[in-house]
């Protein structure tokens, strides 16, 4: 089996409103995103909203386009580009928020579009842990994860948060594992040095 | 314990919980920021989802034209322009007003006052009126000089407003580094609500904040809430406890 249908048959599986922390290694960082949101739209048929924080939306669009994955069920809340100094106009796909530090904005707008998708069935991916605490300390990044992961589970959102590699804070990575459903660590495990 | 007066559902769904229902009916509220933190945008939702549901709303606008006003909030998808057709929602301009009445010079006498405060009765009155912003109120009493007169003016117009059964949002602009929640320290006093408009900076970056500081007649949040201006409206959010150590400015 491979990463992608291993990842797709796990969250095939997964319950409709799953809460679920996502670990996978860096070179798996695409695969990931792109195989989870196929499952979702394409396999699942939810709506989602997906909060790029590690890289500009459009950039997460293109890829998601080139899969023929339908990019008019995803919308995007993305935290990067006015930080980049690029143009951040909103679209029918993508919102932005100034920067990374403004959490309670990336909660409001994140919020805001699951509110307006039309389906049934939503999900939200956050990606990912990793560059949003290059911008916040792992206090106000567990409050942020504490509030925003209960807040979706009463709306019944399927809610994704992505950590890649093993640097991650360890602190928010474990109230993760507390208030998430499953944590899903795909990593391969660590070689033991000397 | 808080008795059981009627509260006035806002329609901005945050608010409403951080007021516990809503403004308790006949309250006056002063609304009060710096530029740029959404008091007009507020005030106005307050009135379209007043007018909504069924209760006539009006905008006294003494700062901007009314025609402008109605150019900006056509932008919000909560503005339904169709109201003001049905005559249910009132845009009315205050210097219109001050010239039909002949009051053109900028400081108003006591009977200048009085006249204005017949004026609001009338208007009220006539169009069964239930929900009042006055944009602003600081710009009013810029023409009235003397605190003594302020107060007067503010806690006449409180009294016969909530008398006739109108809740009422005033509108204060305060500069940046005011510590006050008004320019003449006198509308706070007199005002049953205050809510206070805020930016906070945050590692450079400006975030919009709201705080319910007092509310006669409810028991309600007193904490810091993030706002975000959406086209359908406001949305709040409480502000992260870990990021509180912002400058407010």
């Amino acid at each position: 089996m491979s990463f992608t249908s291993d990842l797709k048959s796990t969250l095939a599986d997964l319950p409709e409103y799953s809460v679920i922390s996502m670990r996978v290694d860096t070179d798996n960082y695409f695969p990931a995103i792109i195989t989870t949101l196929d499952t979702m739209v394409e396999e699942r048929d939810f709506g989602g909203v997906y909060v790029a924080s590690t890289r500009p939306a459009k950039a997460i669009l293109h890829r998601v386009e080139q899969k023929k994955i339908t990019a008019e069920d995803i919308m995007f809340v993305d935290c990067i580009t006015y930080s980049i100094g690029g143009t951040a106009k909103t679209t029918e796909n993508i919102s932005y928020v100034e920067s990374s530090t403004m959490l309670e904005n990336v909660m409001l707008k994140t919020t805001y579009h699951a509110s307006k998708l039309e389906m049934d069935q939503k999900f939200v991916i956050f990606d990912s842990l990793n560059s949003l605490a290059i911008y916040n300390d792992s206090k106000i990044l567990s409050e942020f994860f504490h509030i925003i992961v209960n807040k979706l589970r009463t709306k019944d959102v399927f809610t994704i948060v992505l950590s890649v590699g093993h640097d991650a804070p360890g602190e928010v990575e474990r109230l993760l594992d507390l208030i998430c459903d499953e944590t899903l660590d795909l990593r391969r495990p660590l070689k033991e040095e000397g | 314990m808080y008795g059981s007066r009627d509260q006035l559902i806002t329609g901005i769904e945050e608010l409403d919980n951080i007021l516990n229902g809503g403004i308790p009916q006949g309250n006056v509220v002063l609304l009060t920021g710096t530029c740029g933190t959404g008091k007009t945008t507020i005030s106005m939702e307050f009135l379209v989802k007043g007018a909504l549901r069924g209760e006539n709303a009006a905008f006294i606008s003494v700062t901007e034209p009314s025609v402008k006003l109605l150019e900006n909030m056509r932008t919000y998808e909560f503005f339904d322009e169709t109201l003001i057709d049905e005559s249910k929602l009132f845009l009315l301009d205050l210097s219109v007003v001050y010239r039909k009445m002949g009051l053109l010079t900028e400081d108003h006498s006591i009977e200048d006052i009085d006249s204005l405060l017949a004026a609001f009765n009338n208007v009220v009155r006539a169009l069964d009126i239930k929900r009042v912003v006055i944009d602003s109120i600081t710009a009013i009493c810029n023409r009235l000089k003397e605190k003594s007169r302020i107060r007067d003016f503010i806690f006449n117009l409180a009294k016969s407003l909530t008398n006739q059964g109108a809740t009422t949002i005033l509108i204060s602009e305060i500069g940046a580094s005011a510590s006050d929640y008004s320019v003449y320290g006198v509308e706070e006093a007199v005002a049953d609500g205050i809510i206070l408009l805020g930016n906070m900076e945050r590692r450079g970056d400006l975030i919009r904040t709201m705080q319910v500081v007092k509310m006669r007649g409810t028991s309600h949040s007193r904490a810091k809430y993030v706002m975000d201006l959406t086209p359908d409206g406001m949305h709040m959010v409480p502000l992260l406890k870990w990021g509180t150590e912002g400058e407010d400015i």
